[in-house]
């Protein structure tokens, strides 16, 4: 079993962000229904994942998903669909690539099919409460535990990097929950960068702020500078932190509790900055004392 | 009196308090308590929110272990207790995904402050649900294999396994020195 957990402790933003870093193979499902995450239901989705890059949606109680979709898109003659239908079990390819293949669908009509996957996963962004398990699967994309195949009928042959789908997921989203309100960096806070070179397209708010990410400017001085709102700039900032683009520091001059969502008072940020600079340097320890330290550890333990 | 510090620091309930129960020659001092003549060297005239621990190598020579407080705030006695640290070790609880966030947090505060030698101890990693190593490192937001401290489990109640841990952070020192 990979990786699992409460929708509650973890947004979506970060489990993509887990299975990019890993270069996960798999399926990610998210269920939000409450009641456990060993029970699936009709509020089950499988997000299918190749090498960390999202391929495709699958939902475990409604099959072929991808040819309604072709279905109600009116892309495909009765008789064309019928024939998709028959092809389930001797499908090899993806039915986007099948289709592409015998001239049925052209590649505009491919990507607008995955374009609808996509929003149907961004909708899932909303979910803030429910389970998600990670199903890792073998070098031929198959499920360890339940042997699964990856189903290429309900694959386009299309796909976005999971980091992309969590920037665009989380622009998507009309109003923060409780969970992501919780992560929004401070308004005193800097940041740093994670990587030198964005391969996604920036919002210009998400571009100041990834500019001035040299861990002395803080948001409010962005927003002096920019005329963004702070509320707008915390957001757009969230969204660099979630898909692992920066990293919230606290800035030199404010307490090391701004880092913290907590608010501490004037009083004790005094008194740490008043301790800091009374305490003196550390000694260095002696090569002695680590040679016997670790002599002592091993003959005694 | 040659002393060498090690911070532990972790979650609410990650196994810092066994940590140090397990291998201190001493009564720990834990919340709330008075402090004692090592302790109130560090913050005088008060009562102190940390746990202590204290191993004696030699007359000359002595291990104090500090846990950080256990509350989610940075607060002064997090200043304190890492300006006296020589290293440091991150106890994060395996099975305990949702803790996850909070320990990326402590990581990152602990690595805007200071640069010092630090592992990771996974504890509770053979219980049910317990994340892998590598899938915690993605979540604490260590992506680069070749830039991670050291990651292994630890058994907070068992004096080999702290010992082991311990071992392995004093190696990671006597190896950056050579």
């Amino acid at each position: 079993m990979g990786i699992s957990g409460s929708l509650k402790d973890f947004t979506l933003p970060e489990i993509l962000q887990i299975i990019d870093g890993g270069s996960k193979s798999g399926r990610l499902l998210i269920n939000s229904s409450l009641k456990g995450k060993e029970l699936q239901d009709k509020s089950t989705n499988y997000l299918w994942f190749q090498e960390g890059i999202f391929v495709a949606i699958s939902n475990p109680f409604k099959y072929n998903n991808l040819l309604n979709l072709i279905k109600k898109e009116n892309l495909l003659s009765a008789k064309n669909i019928v024939k998709l239908y028959s092809l389930e079990k001797e499908l090899n390819t993806s039915l986007g690539s099948y289709c592409l293949e015998n001239s049925l669908l052209n590649i505009d009509r491919v990507k607008q099919l995955f374009e609808k996957q996509l929003e149907m996963v961004y909708s899932l962004f909303q979910l803030d409460s429910g389970w998600f398990v990670f199903e890792d699967a073998d070098g031929n994309n198959q499920i360890l535990e339940s042997k699964e195949k990856f189903p290429f009928m309900e694959m386009t042959g299309e796909n976005r990097e999971a980091l992309a789908i969590a920037l665009q997921g989380m622009r998507s989203l009309e109003k923060l929950d409780a969970r992501l309100i919780e992560q929004m960096p401070e308004p005193n806070s800097g940041f740093i960068k994670l990587v030198n070179r964005v391969k996604y397209k920036l919002l210009p708010i998400e571009a100041c702020i990834f500019d001035d990410a040299n861990g002395q400017s803080s948001l409010k001085k962005i927003a002096q500078k920019t005329l963004f709102e702070i509320s707008d700039l915390q957001e757009a900032a969230l969204r660099l932190i979630l898909i692992g683009l920066l990293e919230e520091v606290p800035i030199a001059g404010y307490s090391s509790h701004s880092y913290n969502s907590i608010q501490l008072d004037r009083e004790i940020a005094t008194s740490s900055a008043k301790t800091a600079v009374k305490t003196k340097a550390k000694k260095q320890v002696s090569n002695s004392m680590l040679g016997n330290l670790v002599s002592f550890l091993r003959n005694n333990f | 009196m040659e002393v060498f510090n090690i911070a532990i620091t972790g979650n609410v309930g990650a196994g810092k308090t066994s940590f140090i129960k397990t291998i201190s020659e001493i009564e720990v001092v834990s919340t709330e308590k008075k402090a004692s003549d090592e302790v109130s060297s560090l913050k005088q005239d008060t009562t102190v929110a940390l746990d202590f621990g204290r191993l004696t190598l030699n007359k000359d020579q002595v291990l104090y272990l500090y846990g950080t407080p256990g509350q989610s705030r940075f607060d002064f006695m997090w200043d304190i207790i890492i300006e006296k640290a020589h290293a440091y070790i991150l106890l994060v609880d395996a099975h305990r995904p949702q803790d996850f966030h909070s320990c990326r947090r402590i990581l990152n505060f602990m690595r805007s402050k200071v640069d010092l030698p630090m592992l990771i101890g996974l504890t509770h990693a053979d219980c049910e649900g317990a994340w892998q190593a590598e899938d915690i490192a993605l979540a604490l937001g260590l992506k680069n294999p070749q830039r991670r401290p050291n990651i292994i489990t630890v058994n907070a109640s068992d004096a080999s396994s702290v010992a082991q841990s311990l071992i392995c952070l004093l190696e990671q020192l006597m190896t950056a020195r050579v």
